[in-house]
């Protein structure tokens, strides 16, 4: 395997393509390759770019740089503030010494069906920007999981960014990951919940759903029972059965599907409460 | 209790090594010149193995050797059924059979020319299920063994048929345990080499460096146990899985055909997939009762699965059947079992050796019982405990027994009354009990040099007035040589900073079993500490000499010898071995109590026993079934406590490991395929799982025990599985977990079925 | 086969090296010597290769060598031998929380990072500062009151 360290963006995207891979962190592809999940002809290095490790707030967006850490959400005040399940996931994802490697566009690239960042950043409406040669383009997240572990990023393609909505004072959100030991798990289900309220009245939701289905995916026949409506109990009981209904879990070492499929319903149905406000049988 | 060493909390011997990095694992061992040694395993769970082609792989530059069943002898092994092969002859049994090995300069090309080699198989049907392979027609794992039973025993004793018919009330249970890894976190390897006088040194992570020569190394290898030398490199863990080690063999056979050295690493997949796991069992279990909660009588039956080949299993499966019913006054008891040959990973010995899976259906059973009587599980079992100076329906001599203080303890601990009176609304408590060997006359049959299951130790004090303690027997990182550098030290008035303790050597080293059934503290303890009081008698013999006054009339004290009516009059011990004009040594061996059992299973298998309880506190979520232990509480009757800190790192160890094969691990076969081939699909408890626990010791000061002590190391895991599906069952209102592990998924299943 | 040369130090002794683009930083430190850094899972499971990697902690499994080209590398002995241990490794050997030792040195690596980040960490911050480290050994009891303890001595030692 031919190795280079590329020293800018555009020297990574001149050495893109003909089996070449990118490698940031290193966390999901260096074991893919000495396992030989993987074989790639050339390893382009580019986790010396700090110009693409930020988190910053622009234009009204939260701008996170491909190469922001797991670590670096979890350091970052914004992503505290102003993207909670997002945080949340951080917190919940492997342990710290993966945290300090992984990057955000490395979780996305991977396109595990359990990526723990997918869920929150499909429910603040992600948009990735991908670069390559031939110029730059935007896609969001939702359109961006093709199949198991196959994305919209062309093999010369570099995500450069993932841009997000921040959560303000009008929106409700909450996260749960359900999983087998409390650190370096691999999601049995992930959901995100997000609800932007006027007044009484869901003006938006997004769920983001993990490990449920080969990828993670926006439940939009959940959501479509929530928006433009005054959220009672009738409204989370259909959104948690759409919920349910929509997934396409698979049987694994894990979980049963069947399983997966009933924590569908159970955890929309609950993080739903839980981000209203209103009370539940179980605590979260 | 005056003593100055003994007791007290002290931190392990190489602690100081282990903190910095220094420590040198088999891995980390220099060979110069050493190849890398590698095998071929077996993808079928089940096929016949028409041709084996090495021709390519030979050819190959860099390749020294390449063994397979071409050029090696037919010679199989095992420790009860000689059942296994170095490498596949007719057949492979399972997925991780060895059927080749390579040699080679390094582990690339080895690994490029296992790629080389090409294996024709036929593929058979699997049989994975223990039950369907004790179906008529069911293809036979090994050929020659119909039914595919591989063990299978019968007894009755009491009046259990009466027992039942009187009975105020009975009560049954099935439950099922799984594939469970040791998972220590170094993955399993050896080094070998071959000297030009045929002789062959091993290295390796070994929980018993004499016996891994006599039942493995020298009946495969046609050479006589002296031809080794094996030397323990420290265990970067073990908990049973280092005691029946094929790398040993691979690299010895190798590193004799290569007449080179050759090491031989695992790699973890290669160790999860085909080292020696704990045994999955199936356990029937009725038991009879008086209205009173005394205990009239229990009927087990057991279908135990071997995997491939015997190893130790019928042994372990002897160990589940009987374990429980000494723990208890059991009028009688009708016990079955039959150990099934499957096309799955042989299953071995792990920390509790059957008496996890065993203590997890009892103990299980034990609160239903419970339920039914309208009693307390932990009055319940006050009520049935085994007492000091009991012989149990099977003829085990309780020599000394601290159960129901710990019990007690654990009670009052976790304000028991007041929880149990709560619980249904997804929080609960519970508790469970073992009994456990300190030794087992057993394995000395089986495993050792005949029935005296002994132990032996060399005291060297030399003449800078250090000592050396030459033991047969292996710490696994346990702090079980530790324990026997404070028992000297407490001996001999010598700081036990002046202590050294090499890992075990048979090229020197009197002999030893080894670590396991938790017999290092009693059987080796008794052996150093009688070393220890004989090199100080040397001691005090030189120094009269030396000093002249009556040795009766000195003492030493803080490694220097006084006199004790002139304490001013002293000696510093390595001035005392200067002027011998040599080192100072003493011996000392043990020979363990007990009994081989009889035909029927009858008899004292140890010298004494040891008792544990372990409470536990969950939270269960009722709609996803996650439980969370909030906090665990246990007391443990090791007899003595030797080392404090020590004993209490075997609790806190133990109750974690049992907790994490509770509540995530797995193996996972599917089809005769394991799916936990890493450490993210096959868990255990992180940093994060770890609950708060607090504990005691409850010493019984047992009459045999090196100053009261006897084995810690399995009571402190064998009873949390039971105590946490206990608890379980109180805050669900009824939830019984009867197939491990407790994953949430099986919680919320027990749950609904509990509705109904 | 391409190979590349690299130079980084590890415990501030400069290393020069030849590697393969696929070797990782933990073959590359086990082959020139550096045995202290334990192979284990080679997946990121186990944290027993933990080093720190200029001052952040990582798994030298998941790292390709030639990433590290130029950073400094810190090892469980850059961080205290045994006759100058770190605060860290003298409470590990006090409170009783390492037995067969096997994991210790990653431990001993991601202690160090968590107390440097966080000099008075609560129970359920070295929980999950630890989080990436497994011990099989301890049921980590000890190891959480001995970092515990480790930061109390930082704090009054107050040279560390």
């Amino acid at each position: 395997m031919e190795f280079l360290r590329a020293a800018s963006v555009d020297e990574a995207l001149a050495a893109a393509g003909d089996g070449a891979a990118f490698v940031a962190g290193g966390t999901n592809l260096v074991p893919d390759v000495l396992f030989g999940r993987k074989k790639i002809a050339r390893a382009v290095d580019i986790s010396r770019l700090d110009e693409l490790r930020f988190i910053e707030e622009a234009d009204g967006k939260i701008r996170i740089g491909a190469l922001a850490t797991v670590t670096d959400l979890l350091d970052s005040r914004l992503i505290r503030d102003a993207a909670p399940p997002l945080y949340e996931s951080a917190l919940e994802f492997a342990g710290p010494l993966v945290r300090n490697r992984a990057s955000v566009a490395g979780n996305l690239m991977d396109a595990s069906p359990a990526a723990d960042l997918a869920p929150p950043l499909l429910s603040q409406d992600a948009v990735v920007e991908l670069a390559s040669g031939e110029g730059e383009r935007v896609l969001p997240l939702s359109e961006f999981f093709l199949d198991y572990r196959k994305t919209a990023a062309r093999p010369e393609e570099l995500m450069t960014a993932v841009v997000i909505d921040p959560l303000g004072t009008a929106d409700r959100c909450a996260y749960y990951k359900l999983q087998l030991r409390r650190a370096m798990a691999i999601a049995v289900v992930g959901v995100a919940v997000v609800l932007r309220m006027e007044e009484s009245v869901c003006e938006q939701a997004a769920i983001g759903m993990g490990a449920v289905a080969a990828v993670p995916y926006r439940a939009s026949a959940a959501e479509a029972h929530l928006r433009g409506k005054e959220i009672g109990e009738a409204e989370i009981e259909a959104a948690a059965a759409a919920a349910a209904d929509g997934a396409r879990p698979i049987d694994d070492v894990r979980a049963s599907g069947a399983y997966r499929r009933k924590m569908c319903g159970v955890l929309v149905r609950r993080l739903l409460k839980k981000a209203l406000g209103m009370p539940h049988a179980a605590a979260v | 209790m005056s003593e100055r060493v003994v007791g007290r909390p002290h931190p392990i011997i190489d602690a100081a090594e282990k903190v910095s990095g220094a420590t040198i694992f088999i891995d980390d061992l220099e060979l110069p010149g050493a190849l890398t040694g590698v095998a071929l395993r077996s993808p079928h769970p089940h096929a016949r193995v028409l041709n084996v082609d090495t021709s390519a792989a030979e050819r190959l530059p860099g390749v020294a050797v390449v063994l397979s069943k071409n050029n090696t002898p037919d010679a199989p092994f095992g420790i009860n059924h000689k059942d296994e092969a170095a490498f596949c002859r007719e057949k492979v049994r399972y997925v991780g059979d060895e059927v080749a090995a390579v040699a080679a300069a390094d582990e690339a090309t080895a690994r490029e020319a296992l790629s080389l080699i090409r294996v024709e198989y036929e593929v058979l049907p699997t049989v994975a299920d223990p039950f369907a392979a004790l179906e008529p027609g069911a293809p036979l794992v090994h050929d020659s063994v119909a039914g595919n039973i591989a063990n299978e025993f019968h007894i009755k004793r009491g009046a259990i048929d009466e027992a039942f018919e009187k009975a105020d009330a009975t009560f049954a249970d099935e439950f099922h345990t799984h594939l469970a890894h040791q998972a220590y976190i170094e993955p399993t390897g050896c080094a070998a080499q071959w000297h030009p006088d045929g002789k062959i040194s091993v290295w390796g992570c070994l929980q018993s460096v004499f016996l891994i020569r006599t039942f493995m190394l020298a009946p495969v290898m046609g050479m006589s146990a002296d031809d080794f030398r094996v030397t323990q490199t420290k265990p970067g863990g073990a908990f049973g899985g280092k005691l029946d080690v094929k790398a040993a063999l691979m690299a010895a056979m190798l590193s004799r055909a290569a007449e080179k050295p050759v090491k031989f690493m695992m790699s973890l997949e290669e160790d999860l997939i085909a080292m020696r796991p704990r045994m999955p069992v199936h356990i029937s279990l009725e038991s009879a009762w008086k209205n009173d909660g005394a205990l009239a009588g229990k009927r087990v039956r057991i279908v135990a699965e071997n995997g491939a080949y015997s190893s130790l299993s019928p042994a372990i499966m002897s160990s589940i059947a009987l374990r429980t019913d000494n723990l208890y006054k059991t009028p009688a008891a009708e016990i079955q079992g039959r150990l099934v040959y499957t096309n799955i990973i042989p299953s071995g010995q792990m920390r509790g050796f059957g008496n996890v899976q065993a203590t997890y259906a009892w103990e299980s059973h034990l609160d239903n019982v419970a339920d039914g009587l309208g009693l307390d599980p932990a009055d319940l079992r006050l009520k049935n405990y085994t007492e000091k100076g009991d012989v149990s329906l099977h003829g085990w001599k309780i020599a000394s027994c601290a159960v129901a203080d710990a019990t007690r303890y654990v009670v009052r601990e976790m304000d028991w009354k007041a929880k149990r009176a709560r619980g249904g609304k997804g929080r609960g408590i519970g508790l469970a009990s073992c009994i456990h060997v300190s030794g087992n006359k057993g394995f000395s049959v089986e495993l050792g040099p005949d029935d005296t299951d002994p132990s032996s130790g060399v005291v060297r004090v030399d003449e800078e007035g250090g000592v050396e303690i030459w033991s047969g027997e292996s710490d696994l990182g346990q702090g079980a040589t530790s324990v026997m550098a404070y028992i000297a030290s407490e001996v001999m008035g010598i700081p036990v900073d002046r202590f050294k303790v090499p890992p075990t050597d048979t090229g020197y080293m009197p002999f030893g079993m080894g670590a396991f059934a938790s017999r290092i503290t009693l059987i080796g303890g008794n052996a150093v500490k009688l070393a220890a009081e004989d090199a100080r008698r040397n001691l005090l013999d030189a120094a009269a000499e030396a000093m002249e006054i009556p040795a009766d009339e000195l003492e030493i004290v803080e490694g220097e010898v006084r006199a004790k009516a002139l304490p001013e009059r002293k000696m510093a011990v390595g001035e005392v071995v200067r002027r011998v004009g040599s080192v100072v040594e003493g011996e000392g061996k043990w020979l363990a109590g007990g009994d081989v059992l009889d035909k029927e299973k009858y008899g004292n298998p140890s010298t004494t026993y040891s008792f544990s309880t372990h409470g536990a506190e969950v939270e269960v979520d009722m709609e996803t079934g996650v439980v969370t232990v909030l906090g665990v509480c246990c007391g443990h009757d090791p007899g003595r406590v030797i080392n404090r800190l020590g004993a209490e790192g075997q609790v806190e160890g133990g109750v974690v490991q049992g907790m994490s094969y509770a509540m995530m691990e797995g193996l996972a076969p599917l089809e005769g395929h394991l799916r936990g081939k890493n450490f993210h699909d096959y868990l255990i408890a992180t940093s994060m799982d770890a609950p708060p626990i607090e504990h005691d010791f409850f010493e019984s000061m047992d009459p045999y025990g090196p100053y009261g002590a006897k084995g810690l190391a399995e009571v402190a895991i064998n009873p949390i599985t039971a105590a946490i599906c206990n608890a379980v069952y109180h805050a669900t209102g009824g939830a019984r977990i009867r197939t491990l592990p407790v994953t949430p998924e099986r919680v919320l299943e027990a749950i609904e079925e509990a509705r109904i | 086969m391409s190979t590349y040369e690299i130079k980084f130090s590890v415990n501030g002794n400069d290393e020069i090296l030849a590697v393969r683009g696929e070797e990782t930083l933990l073959r590359a430190l086990r082959r020139v010597g550096y045995v202290e850094v334990k192979l284990s899972c080679e997946g990121g499971d186990c944290g027993a290769c933990a080093v720190l990697l200029d001052g952040v902690a990582v798994n030298a499994c998941l790292v390709f060598v030639a990433q590290a080209d130029g950073c400094e590398i810190t090892t469980v002995r850059g961080v205290g031998t045994e006759d100058d241990l770190h605060p860290v490794q003298e409470q590990l050997i006090e409170k009783g929380g390492v037995q067969c030792g096997f994991c210790t040195p990653g431990i001993v690596v991601s202690a160090k990072a968590l107390l440097d980040e966080n000099p008075e960490p609560t129970r359920e911050d070295i929980q999950r500062g630890l989080a990436g480290n497994l011990c099989r050994c301890t049921g980590y009891k000890k190891i959480f009151e001995a970092v515990s303890a480790a930061a109390r001595q930082m704090k009054e030692g107050g040279d560390s």
